[in-house]
């Protein structure tokens, strides 16, 4: 924790009629970071968002970005930022460039040739001159992601990126924000509900539930460094289970067919697998593994089926 | 930041947000539809007022008259369609979600409710250019546009009618920009531009009853105050164009700051402070939950 502090909430909370959306949210975001929000739908990302971006007024709380209160100094503060919140929007009327022309007029000191040079990152190069009410959901995502880059921000704000995008989408957004934050050393922050996306480009993670920040830290230091889970790939479970229980004292978890996990506790996987082979079983692999965010935050949160 | 540097960012801006606004408005299939019907309306009128003078063979006897003859009727049909389009100045971009995008860019609420409002006068401005084009290019294709006469006689020369035509416009602009701060609040409560159009209706058309509720009732609101006691889209508000219709039967216009105009202003004044005010409080405090 040595950057900057570039994005700071104080005890930010919003309440509509009896409900609590959000409570008693502390976020600090140094700069260089690319923070994942996490949180199943309706845990209060979202409102989180708008509220750090003053689209809506916090019931309590404050936020500052680049040290200036965003509700007292907006000009500043929010002159930096870049920001998707809850998909993207636009003039379905115009085409893709005189969108980005227009929002890029509001920034002030984009060129034609910066408009283009993001419609190209964002992989709409060939797309600009087509009206948007033409694109696809993935598309308008894609657009609304250069008009968050558009006016090169130190601070950009995507509040679920990849919505909408197909799997070869998600990966070419993931290198996108990878690149923005390596070459550009743009502070990222990102709000998904998209866990294992998350922890392929996250370095920071909060996981917000019920309008409550359960955790934050480090991504390394939450799932820990080392591995911390094995997993086997064998022919025949239910004996396998057995034989683990019986020479190891070991109660492995059947993850799908064939494949079996259990923590790994510092346990050598050599005479596991020699016990294994020794039996007669036909073990495809034997390999110890990092705990996922998925698992990390299903353990936090309990199971969901909002959660992916 | 000196205060010199802030206005002058402030003024940027403005200058931004208007320029914006009229890049996206004169795209939108709505408002040029709008503004296709009162270029048709005016083309239309132009035709019929004239065959309907001929009929009766009573003559404007000067394109000027024509023109102003012209507009008055218009403004009659026009006020309600420019009404309905400023109606969805601002919901247009509550509506798209595209408010999100603005004001997470260095724009404040104030500055983008008050670019609007400067975005719907200049459409106003662009109306009654429109109506006044055409009014003017007819006028002098049926009856020319020199100075007005009588028997030979010159009663005004066409510097002066075209003199007070301008100031007369000018005052038109009074009670267009009261209805331009009803519209604006309209839009400031409105989530999609459809509601913005249907409460802008609504809004219209109770208006135009409330304005005959007194007559058809007998109150008697007071001789000075009524039409203007309620805000009703009769063409009588429209008091600088009765002014000008006098000037082509001989009648001079000594004055212009007449007690007709200054119960105009006074009436517009209160109007435009009431909706503006509601407007700009209604945008600072909205939460955008989109």
């Amino acid at each position: 924790m040595t950057g900057e502090v570039v994005l700071e909430t104080q005890g930010l909370a919003k309440r509509f009629g009896d409900l609590q959306a959000v409570q008693d949210l502390n976020l600090q975001i140094r700069q260089g970071d690319v923070y994942g929000f996490l949180g199943p739908n309706g845990a209060g990302k979202t409102t989180s968002i708008r509220m750090i971006l003053g689209l809506i007024s916090p019931s309590a709380g404050a936020t500052r970005i680049f040290g200036h209160d965003i509700r007292r100094q907006f000009r500043q503060a929010i002159r930096q930022v870049g920001a998707m919140v809850e998909g993207p929007a636009f003039y379905p009327y115009l085409t893709g460039r005189q969108n980005l022309k227009i929002y890029g007029r509001l920034s002030g000191g984009v060129s034609d040739s910066r408009i283009q040079e993001v419609l190209e990152m964002v992989g709409l190069g060939r797309w600009g001159e087509a009206k948007v009410k033409g694109y696809s959901q993935g598309m308008r995502q894609r657009l609304g992601i250069a008009q968050a880059l558009l006016h090169g921000p130190k601070l950009l704000i995507l509040d679920e990126p990849t919505n909408g995008l197909d799997p070869q989408g998600m990966r070419e957004i993931r290198g996108l924000i990878r690149r923005v934050s390596q070459q550009e050393g743009t502070t990222i922050f990102l709000s998904s509900h998209l866990l294992g996306e998350m922890e392929m480009v996250c370095n920071w993670i909060g996981v917000m539930h019920q309008g409550v920040t359960l955790v934050q830290g480090k991504v390394d230091e939450l799932l820990g460094h080392a591995a911390d889970m094995a997993s086997i790939h064998v022919d025949q479970t239910d004996r396998a289970k057995t034989l683990l229980k019986e020479k190891f004292g070991i109660e492995p978890q059947l993850i799908k067919p064939g494949w079996l996990e259990f923590p790994l506790q510092d346990r050598d996987l050599f005479p596991v697998n020699r016990e294994l082979v020794a039996a007669g079983l036909s073990v495809h692999s034997i390999a110890p593994r990092r705990r996922t965010l998925e698992e990390y935050f299903v353990n936090l949160t309990g199971e969901s089926k909002d959660v992916r | 930041m000196s205060v010199s540097d802030r206005v002058r960012e402030s003024a940027l801006v403005y200058v931004r947000l208007v320029r914006t606004d009229m890049t996206k408005l004169f795209r939108y299939w709505v408002v040029l539809a709008g503004y296709g019907a009162m270029f048709g309306i005016a083309l239309l009128g132009a035709y019929l007022v004239y065959h309907g003078e001929q009929a009766i063979r009573v003559t404007s006897g000067s394109g000027y008259a024509f023109a102003i003859s012209l507009v008055l009727r218009c403004v009659d049909f026009g006020a309600p369609i420019l009404f309905v389009i400023l109606c969805i100045l601002f919901a247009l971009e509550v509506g798209n979600q595209t408010i999100k995008c603005i004001l997470t860019r260095p724009v404040t609420r104030l500055e983008l409710i008050l670019s609007k409002y400067i975005t719907a006068l200049i459409m106003i401005v662009v109306c009654l250019a429109i109506f006044s084009a055409i009014g003017l290019g007819t006028g002098w294709y049926y009856y020319g546009l020199g100075d007005l006469t009588e028997n030979e006689y010159v009663l005004f020369r066409a510097s002066y009618l075209y003199q007070e035509m301008a100031i007369g416009f000018l005052f038109l602009l009074i009670p267009f920009m009261t209805i331009a701060s009803l519209a604006l609040m309209i839009s400031a409560f409105s989530s999609t531009t459809g509601g913005a159009v249907i409460i802008g209706l609504i809004a219209f058309v109770f208006f135009q009853i409330l304005g005959l509720i007194p007559a058809t009732l007998g109150i008697r609101l007071g001789e000075n105050f009524f039409p203007y006691a309620t805000l009703g889209f009769p063409s009588q508000r429209y008091v600088p164009l009765y002014i000008l219709d006098d000037l082509p039967t001989g009648v001079p216009i000594d004055n212009w700051w007449t007690w007709d105009i200054q119960k105009m202003v006074i009436i517009c004044s209160i109007y435009f402070a009431i909706f503006f005010t509601i407007s700009i409080v209604a945008v600072k405090k909205r939460d955008f939950v989109l």
